[in-house]
């Protein structure tokens, strides 16, 4: 077998962050070689690089096996590679054959030549059993069909080597299926697939080979027959770094979040909510955790008043908070910390003193008659500044004047001031360096002791691992399992965020590596 | 930085000015003489930004919370016929009455014609582009019908305008020696309320925070659709009180074209002045001046008044061109990369 | 009050006058379709109009023939939009804004120029394009005169509805045109490049919105006059909504409003006793109604006025 693609040491750095440390990472004709990781773990970073999309910093291109530079998509399919994004690039409006051959020439420039190429798109679906219809318009095609037309559109520009970003994230189990019979006859015929995903059942059930990244680094390449589920398991997930900080040991009260069977539909199917049910008890953690897109976003929309649940019931300290909009949640001393900081939790143009009172603005000691008392709002700003630790030139700077990390206190002060008796945080540190996610952890924690539940969603094991009492795994918007988060190890919770629910694990199920829990101060 | 802007555009002016065979600094000095040479012209600037002013905040205000108002134009209209409706329609009654209710009339005149697009888009999500523009031409062909038609005035001459509005609902002058009307007065007081509303008040504030960051303020309960409405509703009704301004306290009477595109121009005003009360004052106060400068100097050297629109003009473009984010991008990454090309240094900030 | 509606219905003026109404507005309209179809919203549609409707008579007043006008016309049409397309498309900024600005730009420039040469609010009469009467079409009965003995400027524009047609959806640069509009980033990761498309769509909207102001310089008034155009540009922002950004819907509407205009036109000689003010203002009501029924069913290409940026 040639080698097709190979990329060695390649290095990619974003402002504050090394996305693809020296990755080397290559590709042979007629293979599927998986691309597995979290996210953030450098696959689409990668991918962009070698779609022209991205330069990077250093490190080489070869392609069969001679030198190439990349610098746009157009290069990249001119050499042979085709891209299926993750989100399509198609267009709604058109039909499949508009959208294959948009950008194209052919002989009969510069008339469109539809009759012509749906022909030829007819014989590249027989060929590689990619049942399209020519005709048919996007926007009424299914996410499966849509899919398909990706992948022609790209074969039809010639594509040897294709590279599936998450195909199956967007697929029913049955289309799954037929995207597999797909690939294995591209592979028959002598094409090679880059499979990025991190599911692991598909990733052994099709490859050949499998390169494991991990927060920018290639951990091992592999064959798929040599490999096991624990083991991809255990290389993706890893060693946690442990941050030190102290959790005293957890004494839960009564229930004060209830979900119980909540379904939330979204336009995205992926993105749906299909019957989850949790409870947060008192002075406890729990945490909802899960690879993005699994239902979470439209959960947590649903949780902060501004998606109605479809089914289903929550309650908060046993109000019915179902058909609640955000200001009955404001009424009701619900702390929401929301995962978009700049366009959900602040607006960025008002200063950090109103952005602090945008809950509290209409309460009698802050208004009167419909006029704010400045006096008042101004010292609970000041208030909160140094209790929260903000650093800031002074109140009445822009927002987004602040750092991330201050910017997020000020989400946080504006979410707990009142002492909330729940509060629903979503990915709180994302984006914040260590000592600003210390921070975080350690106001969620007081409030935790303080007799508060928080319920806490998050895509990053650490945090989940190092802050929470309890862990629920979420997987295409159902709950896979709850474990305590003592008796809870990476490979277990891997398999439960790759798809296996808890019930169905081994029960001897060793840990390959054990974490050490969240120790004190050294 | 809207001043180098404004500096822009009026260099630009200049070379105009030397393409029709003014010498620029003549040229600008027949404008300011025109326009503050003399207590009387000082005072028909004033009373030619006291429109401005008025339908400026009513673009302004809705502005601030991400609106377009580009109604402006049929709102005057509105709020115009509505005071004359008022001054005309109430009777006798003393000045002291019946000024405030044509005042109250030209407001909610212009509030029910910004009321319309605001429900529209709060309600059905039509885009306001449109339904504001439309409503601007029925306004205006339906004050034309009325002063060409029922409104006429039998003796005036056959000229499609009103009969005059009696001295009880005219705005009276309050500096004689400039001869500035109440309507100026009325006019900074409406610049100091809208200060005082979008900055001391819990209105005001929601307002701001539905422009500033829509999600966030949604988050936080304010309900972002009938903050919509009620925006709309009183930049409307400023616009109207700019119309009623301009019959009441210098026409006297309705006509037909009585309104030399104030709702246009108020749209300048208001970004030039950076949505901000105080920034509408002076920029009304600098475009008025414009435009009565040119009108004046237009009489004394052979110089078309129209050149005041081209400035103005020019001055919006270099304003919003200025804010642009990929010049400040283009410009930065030009920086950048001359501050030595290593992997690393391209990645700033 | 019947006879007088069918005596105005049917009469040849009548329906001669609606064409020529209607003529300004098709022009206007296609060349905003195309650049809406591409993603831009061109408020200053007007103002290219209004510069076109100068530039045409400017130019048979400097050369004495009438299609050196037009193209004058045609030209300032798309200086204009070169400006919109700068601001729109390279800076990125509000296109709604700037389409504001420069109609004032235009409005102020037109009075400045042609006060400067003519020094009184009209210009000169200049010659312009009489019409033009059709061999054997022209002579078929009523409609031979109705439709076939216009200005060339109208026959011009209305065969333009097919070319126009034909551009958008059977050759490669109109599939690329359109894809523009609805999803710039998926063009552009095909590599359509995205920038030089939107303008090209803003150009060709001047050119022909320029042509569309000659109409009124050229053939309805043989002059210019300042601010002649009257909010036509406005209402061809609405035709081409209501016209769903097809030409032959377009010329429908088009069509349909220069029918309220000759009716306006009409109803004031013949003393209808419909008031003459309103009838002028009925089409603005008409398209306001219109697209207040058609929320949720005109659907506008998806990325319009939406500004591209690469990352």
């Amino acid at each position: 077998m040639n080698s097709l693609l190979r990329m060695d040491r390649v290095t990619k750095t974003f402002p504050g962050v090394l996305a693809n440390d020296c990755i080397s990472f290559d590709v042979m004709e007629g293979e599927i070689h998986a691309l597995l990781g979290e996210n953030g773990a450098g696959k689409t970073t990668l991918m962009r690089i070698l779609y022209g999309m991205s330069t990077p910093d250093s490190g080489t291109l070869c392609w069969r096996d001679k030198p190439v530079q990349i610098a746009t998509s157009q290069e990249a399919i001119g050499l042979g590679i085709g891209m299926v994004h993750q989100h399509f690039m198609l267009i709604p409006e058109f039909t499949v054959v508009e959208n294959v051959v948009l950008g194209l020439r052919t002989a009969r420039s510069p008339l469109l030549d539809l009759q012509g190429a749906a022909k030829r798109l007819s014989e590249l679906s027989e060929q590689f059993g990619l049942r399209v219809e020519p005709w048919a318009l996007v926007k009424d095609l299914s996410t499966g069909e849509q899919q398909r037309v990706e992948i022609v559109k790209a074969l039809y520009r010639g594509a040897h080597l294709l590279v599936l970003d998450e195909p199956t994230a967007v697929l029913t189990p049955g289309e799954a299926d037929d995207l597999f019979a797909v690939l294995d006859s591209l592979r028959a015929e002598g094409h090679a697939v880059i499979f990025i995903s991190h599911k692991l059942d598909e990733v052994l059930r099709i490859s050949n080979r499998v390169t494991v990244l991990r927060r920018g680094c290639v951990v091992a390449t592999v064959n798929t027959c040599d490999t096991s589920k624990e083991e991809l398991a255990t290389m993706m997930v890893g060693r946690p770094v442990v941050l030190r900080v102290e959790r005293r040991p957890c004494e839960p009260g009564e229930a004060v979040i209830q979900i119980e069977n909540a379904v939330v539909e979204a336009e995205d199917h992926r993105h749906e909510v299909r019957g989850v049910s949790l409870s947060v008890r008192a002075g406890e953690i729990l945490a909802l955790t899960g690879v993005a897109g699994n239902g979470q976003r439209s959960l947590v929309e649903a949780l902060f008043g501004l998606r109605r649940l479809t089914a289903g019931r929550v309650s908060i300290l046993g109000r019915d908070i179902s058909e609640c909009k955000p200001k009955d949640l404001v009424l009701l001393n619900v702390g929401r910390i929301p995962e978009d900081r700049h366009t959900m939790g602040l607006a960025l143009p008002l200063s950090v003193r109103e952005n602090l009172t945008l809950e509290v603005y209409r309460q009698r000691a802050y208004c009167r008659a419909g006029v704010l008392r400045q006096g008042p709002i101004t010292a609970l700003a000041r208030r909160l500044g140094s209790e929260y630790d903000i650093r800031m030139p002074g109140v009445q700077v822009p927002a987004s004047n602040l750092s991330g990390g201050n910017q997020q206190k000020v989400i946080l002060a504006r979410a707990m001031h009142r002492e909330p008796p729940a509060v629903v945080a979503a990915d709180p540190t994302r984006g914040l360096d260590v000592g600003a996610t210390e921070f975080v952890y350690r106001q969620l924690l007081a409030a935790r002791d303080r007799g508060v539940a928080v319920l806490l969603i998050s895509t990053d094991l650490e945090e989940v691992l190092c802050l929470s009492d309890r862990i629920a795994v979420i997987y295409n918007g159902e709950i896979m399992g709850e474990v305590l988060t003592e008796e809870a190890n990476e490979t277990q919770l891997g398999m439960m965020m790759a798809g296996t629910r808890g019930v169905d694990l081994p029960v001897d199920l060793k840990p390959r590596a054990t974490f050490a829990p969240c120790s004190s101060q050294p | 930085m809207p001043l180098v802007a404004i500096v822009a555009a009026l260099a630009v002016g200049g070379v105009i000015m030397a393409l029709v065979g003014v010498a620029p600094l003549e040229g600008y000095k027949a404008l300011w003489r025109g326009a503050f040479g003399g207590p009387s012209r000082m005072g028909v600037t004033v009373t030619k930004a006291t429109p401005l002013i008025l339908a400026g905040l009513g673009v302004a205000l809705p502005l601030r919370c991400g609106l377009v108002n580009l109604g402006g134009e049929g709102q005057v209209y509105i709020g115009a016929l509505a005071a004359t409706l008022a001054a005309l329609g109430l009777g006798d009654l003393p000045l002291a009455v019946h000024l405030p209710l044509v005042v109250l009339a030209g407001f909610v005149g212009g509030a029910v014609w910004g009321a319309i697009p605001g429900w529209l888009k709060a309600r059905l999500h039509l885009n306001e582009l449109i339904t504001t523009i439309m409503l601007s031409y029925i306004a205006f062909w339906v004050v034309s019908y009325l002063v060409h038609g029922p409104m006429k005035d039998p003796g005036g001459g056959g000229y499609p305008w009103s009969v005059q509005v009696p001295d009880s609902a005219r705005l009276p002058l309050i500096l004689k020696k400039y001869r500035i009307n109440l309507g100026s007065l009325l006019a900074l007081a409406s610049a100091a309320a809208a200060h005082f509303l979008l900055w001391k008040t819990a209105f005001g504030f929601e307002m701001r925070a539905v422009g500033a960051g829509p999600l966030a303020a949604r988050l936080a309960g304010i309900n972002a659709e009938r903050t919509t409405m009620l925006t709309f509703a009183i930049g409307g009704g400023l616009a109207g009180m700019a119309g009623m301004a301009e019959i009441v306290g210098v026409q006297f009477r309705l006509s037909d074209f009585f309104s030399p595109g104030y709702g246009w121009d108020a749209i300048v005003v208001a970004m030039a002045g950076q949505s901000n009360p105080v920034g509408v004052v002076l920029m009304g106060l600098f475009f008025g001046a414009l435009r009565n400068g040119a009108e004046s100097a237009a009489r004394s050297i052979d110089m078309p008044s129209s050149i005041s629109l081209i400035i103005q003009a020019l001055a919006l473009l270099f304003i919003i061109g200025s804010n642009s984010v990929v010049l400040y991008r283009r410009l930065r990454r030009r920086r950048v990369s001359h501050a030595g090309d290593s992997a690393s240094a391209v990645l700033l900030d | 009050m019947l006879e007088t509606l069918l005596q105005l219905f049917f009469s040849i003026d009548f329906l001669q006058a609606s064409i020529r109404f209607s003529t300004p507005l098709l022009g206007a309209s296609m060349g905003e379709a195309i650049s809406e179809r591409a993603g831009m919203v061109n408020v200053s549609l007007e103002g290219m109009m209004l510069c076109g409707a100068l530039g045409g008579v400017l130019g048979v007043y400097y050369t004495g023939s009438p299609w050196f006008g037009v193209l004058c016309g045609v030209l300032a049409g798309a200086l204009v939009a070169l400006i919109q397309g700068f601001f729109s498309i390279t800076l990125a900024v509000n296109q709604i804004v700037v389409g504001i600005a420069l109609n004032i730009l235009a409005s102020g420039a037109t009075t400045f120029i042609s006060r400067s040469i003519f020094e009184v609010t009209e210009s000169n009469r200049v010659a312009g394009f009489a019409p033009v009467r059709l061999p054997l079409l022209g002579d078929i009965p009523v409609l031979g005169d109705a439709l076939f003995n216009h200005s060339i400027l109208v026959y011009l524009t209305y065969l333009l509805i097919p070319v126009v047609a034909f551009v958008l959806k059977r050759t490669e640069w109109g599939l690329r045109l359109r894809s523009v509009g609805e999803h710039p980033e998926a063009a552009d990761s095909l590599g359509v490049p995205v920038a030089r498309m939107r303008y090209s769509a803003i150009l060709l909207c001047g050119a022909l919105a320029g042509l569309a102001g000659c109409f009124f310089s050229l053939v309805q008034l043989n002059q210019f006059v300042e601010k002649m155009t009257g909010g036509r540009g406005f209402i061809a922002l609405a035709v081409v909504i209501v016209g769903k950004w097809n030409p032959w819907r377009l010329a429908l509407v088009s069509l349909l409003f220069g029918v309220l205009d000759a009716v306006a036109l009409r109803a004031q000689a013949l003393n209808i006793g419909l008031p003459y003010h309103l009838l002028l203002a009925l089409p603005y009501l008409v398209t306001l109604l219109v697209y207040a029924g058609l929320v949720g069913q005109a659907r506008p290409p998806a990325a319009l006025t939406q500004p591209y940026v690469r990352d």
